[in-house]
């Protein structure tokens, strides 16, 4: 490894410290975003910060290498998307997701909330 | 070139696929090719005929699909959908990821749609790294590090690209909302390139990347898509609406800071 790779990683592993330290506030922003979400007056504003807080984790995931997360993420963030769509004419409107999507989305993000834990710091 | 094999026909009922060297174009951080010629790389996913892609390309006129695809081919960027996939297995521009994280059990009807190969799914693999030299853009002046405007409201993502890029001597500034990012661009000098997010609370990259392009004093500012926003659609909106380079996350550091330079034609660090 060259002087110039190890810096590298030194400060990969910086950010990696910070994003497990951060875990337990993002599961928690999450959740409170889906508890928001499952609302009656839930609308697409609601719904997009609900999908950002996803897609914030796809990104950021794996980039600092934890690919879990993102997979996660990811599947929880293809369920929510078509309902956050803000071209169509309903945009901004209220928004209630149907019960069965609500279902699978609990599903899925428990699996979110294992792949967080799981490197929780 | 074609290695004196016959000239490949663009037909209408021709099915081209990707090959090793235009794969390295959409994802090698390097592009030489044309707006035209990467749209089409993008659009291409070795399935759709060349009649279904012009009607996905309805502002490229039909001979200009046919002339493109042909010098695609002709420079080995593109070949018959089936050799391709007999020869390095390309075809499906999209792939799957197999990583699944302990105590995640899909249902039957994700598995079922996994296996069936349902578009949501494949896009979780997609992935581009595209880069080209941006057209008319001022360079930075000699012996000045370049400055990056980082778009981007993921406090941590935004920290760690400023820390990477630093390193390859490429200064940043950091925006994440609508406010933040008009006061940038209102901010002399103005940096020399835009790293620009799509999902942001309160705007649109895409939207942002669209009124840049109109800006009388801002239209030549280089522009790289930053984004997990990584389905083909909005890669071609991206490059559509005038984007330099298109890169998803996750991404490494070392392929940003190379994307900027090109997009600059800075040589590499």
């Amino acid at each position: 490894m060259t002087d110039d790779d190890a810096e590298y990683e030194e400060i990969l592993n910086g950010f990696r410290r910070e994003f497990r330290s951060q875990c337990a506030q993002r599961i928690e922003a999450l959740d409170a975003r889906w508890a928001a979400a499952c609302q009656p007056d839930c609308t697409r504003e609601t719904l997009y910060e609900f999908q950002r807080a996803l897609h914030s984790l796809v990104g950021t995931g794996r980039t600092l290498g934890y690919a879990d997360v993102s997979t996660t993420a990811r599947a929880a963030e293809d369920l929510v998307e078509p309902y956050c769509d803000q071209s169509g004419e309903q945009g901004g409107a209220q928004c209630v997701l149907p019960a069965d999507v609500r279902d699978e989305m609990n599903r899925l993000l428990e699996a979110v909330r294992l792949s967080l834990t799981a490197i929780c710091e | 070139m074609n290695d004196g094999r016959k000239p490949i026909a663009v037909t209408d009922d021709a099915v081209f696929a990707l090959t090793g060297k235009g794969e390295q174009q959409l994802r090698g951080g390097h592009t030489t090719l044309d707006k035209t010629a990467l749209e089409l790389l993008v659009g291409i996913d070795g399935a759709v005929t060349v009649a279904q892609l012009r009607k996905r390309f309805p502002g490229i006129p039909g001979y200009a699909v046919d002339r493109t695809l042909a010098t695609l081919i002709e420079d080995g960027y593109l070949g018959p959908a089936a050799e391709v996939n007999d020869d390095l297995g390309l075809v499906d521009f999209f792939s799957k990821d197999p990583i699944k994280p302990p105590g995640f059990a899909p249902s039957a009807a994700v598995d079922r749609e996994a296996s069936d190969g349902v578009t949501s799914l494949q896009q979780q693999g997609y992935y581009v790294r595209i880069a080209r030299p941006a057209a008319g853009a001022a360079k930075p002046a000699e012996g000045a590090k370049p400055t990056v405007l980082i778009i981007e409201d993921e406090e941590l993502m935004a920290k760690f690209l400023r820390r990477f890029l630093l390193l390859d001597g490429i200064e940043s500034r950091i925006a994440g909302n609508r406010a933040e990012i008009l006061a940038e661009l209102r901010r002399q000098p103005l940096p020399d390139l835009l790293l620009l997010d799509v999902m942001l609370p309160d705007a649109d990259g895409f939207d942002v990347l669209h009124k840049i392009r109109q800006h009388p004093l801002l239209k030549k500012l280089p522009v790289i898509m930053l984004t997990a926003k990584a389905t083909r659609e909005a890669v071609l909106k991206g490059l559509a609406l005038g984007a330099d380079g298109y890169v998803t996350k996750p991404f490494e550091a070392e392929v940003v800071s190379r994307a900027v330079r090109n997009v600059l034609g800075l040589d590499a660090a």
